[in-house]
């Protein structure tokens, strides 16, 4: 018996130390976005999933000669040294002291398309970004070579759960300039992201939202994307799911990789990391 | 026996000391907070990221559309809890940003109110096909609100089916006309935006149609699920 008090008592102090290091793996209660997005996942089974094609295009891409330098990227580095992708995405977005910038893996692209292809900055934005803010129109189901490198990139994680470090003083300060964005109100409509994102069970027009601020819920949307959009009939990447919440908002078409967009995404997979959810490229996403 | 209870707890402080060492070698930040990132980025500072991040708006964009007027600033610093004086503050900033329809009808028409109610677009920035004077702009009011019986809505706002319950006397008419033209003059920092006015979605009259859309008998906001056309 006194056995027992004191197996319990040394059981009660170590587990009183633990959840310091513990991740929140189990969703919070955010239920109803958890359960739609596990039916989609259902009728859509990652066999079936139109994405893979866009893998395998992107694959093609990274390795084409192109621009100026007539060079392919397989030297980029994102960030564990010239060429490896495996494992990259799942510790994106960081710091890259060459540029001096968090990056996005998007964004990361369309750096080494400029120093490693020799691009300008204007050939970038008119050959890789302008497809993406020529309309506003939600049907607009025009891929982009910039998608279909960043599926492939991103692919090459798969199986791994998003582990950002957040251990230098840029990393943080984006994380919390994402933090400062999530809650900061602003636009015409006097939103900000947790409006729709900080609570459970929320729903806009009958749809439920997810709730950004339950790590499994994060988890699950950040190890999604780039998604299959299936109201679109095409990928989309994290910045078009940041894209159309801002534009929602009516604040202005914030850059691909530019600093709100880095940051955002960092907060976002800051909470995916403290989730143990796994990155399952290519994802499937009804409509948003 | 003594002996072993302090070795328990002996070992037991030993681990939390290794768990504690543990967590600041890979510590990542605590839950997201609105107060903490305050302390972190300052409104400049975020405002100096949005011009490198919105490269497409123009000067009279960004100051109508993306930098905070008074009554946003005072929300964002005070966590949505202004005090007392603070409320009296964006109260009377609100007051003045109120304009009447020119012919100071707050009863528009109601069907062009559900036209208004339902739109989804207008004022957005950095489209081609965007900001097109010719297509007047949406309020969305489904994407929150349940307005008709049946029909999907949102939650993030209450209900408004059977709004019209209440009549169309000039008190209610006013209320519901400054409300959707201005709720924060009448609860400061509520979640629902000011459609009204410079730098927000709706004209006066569209404001108006709205009215008529809530409160008129006709509208399908205050008829029966059975009644409605499908």
């Amino acid at each position: 018996m006194r056995q027992k008090v004191q197996l319990g008592l040394a059981v009660t102090l170590i587990s009183a130390a633990m959840p310091a290091f513990a991740a929140n793996p189990v969703n919070q209660g955010n239920d109803a976005w958890v359960e739609m997005q596990q039916r989609v996942e259902q009728a859509m089974p990652p066999e079936a999933n139109p994405g893979a094609f866009t893998i395998d295009d992107g694959k093609a891409l990274f390795f084409k000669k192109a621009g100026p330098n007539n060079k392919d990227l397989s030297t980029c580095d994102f960030g564990l040294g010239p060429g490896v992708v495996k494992d990259a995405y799942a510790q994106l977005p960081r710091y890259f002291p060459d540029t001096g910038r968090v990056e996005t893996l998007e964004g990361r692209l369309l750096t080494c398309m400029e120093k490693i292809q020799g691009f300008t900055p204007e050939q970038v934005k008119e050959k890789f970004l302008m497809p993406m803010y020529k309309t506003s129109g939600e049907e607009d189901g025009t891929g982009s070579d910039l998608v279909r490198l960043t599926t492939y990139i991103a692919a090459q994680s798969n199986g791994e759960p998003f582990k950002i470090k957040l251990d230098n003083a840029e990393e943080k300060k984006s994380y919390h300039l994402g933090e400062y964005m999530f809650f900061h109100r602003w636009g015409e409509m006097d939103l900000n992201c947790a409006t729709c994102h900080a609570y459970n069970e929320r729903t806009v027009r009958g749809v439920p939202l997810p709730n950004l601020l339950d790590t499994h819920t994060a988890g699950k949307i950040a190890a999604a994307f780039p998604a299959y959009v299936i109201k679109d009939g095409t990928m989309r990447t994290q910045w078009w799911r940041n894209e159309r919440c801002v534009m929602a908002m009516r604040l202005p078409w914030i850059e691909t990789g530019s600093p709100l967009d880095a940051a955002l995404t960092l907060f976002l997979r800051i909470q995916a990391t403290k989730s143990d959810v796994k990155i399952n490229i290519p994802g499937v996403k009804p409509r948003a | 026996m003594n002996k072993q209870i302090t070795s328990i707890i002996g070992a037991s402080i030993f681990l939390m000391a290794q768990g504690n060492v543990l967590a600041a070698d890979s510590a990542l930040p605590d839950a997201p907070s609105w107060a903490e990132s305050q302390k972190h980025i300052s409104y400049d500072e975020f405002m100096k990221a949005a011009r490198q991040s919105f490269p497409y708006a123009t000067p009279e964009q960004y100051k109508l559309r993306v930098e905070n007027d008074f009554t946003l600033k005072t929300c964002n610093a005070t966590l949505d809890q202004p005090n007392a004086e603070q409320s009296a503050a964006i109260v009377k900033f609100e007051k003045a940003r109120l304009k009447m329809p020119a012919d100071g009808k707050l009863l528009g028409d109601w069907k062009n109110g559900e036209v208004v109610a339902r739109g989804t677009t207008g004022d957005r920035i950095g489209f081609a096909d965007a900001d097109n004077p010719n297509h007047p702009n949406g309020a969305n009011c489904f994407a929150c609100h349940v307005m008709i019986p049946g029909q999907p809505g949102g939650n993030m706002g209450p209900s408004l089916v059977g709004y019209g319950k209440r009549g169309q006397s000039p008190a209610i008419l006013k209320y519901t006309y400054e409300h959707v033209y201005d709720a924060k003059m009448l609860v400061p920092c509520t979640i629902m935006p000011r459609y009204g006015g410079e730098g927000h979605l709706l004209t006066a009259s569209q404001v108006a149609d709205i009215v008529a859309f809530l409160t008129d008998p006709q509208s399908p906001v205050n008829q029966p699920e059975a009644a409605q056309k499908q």
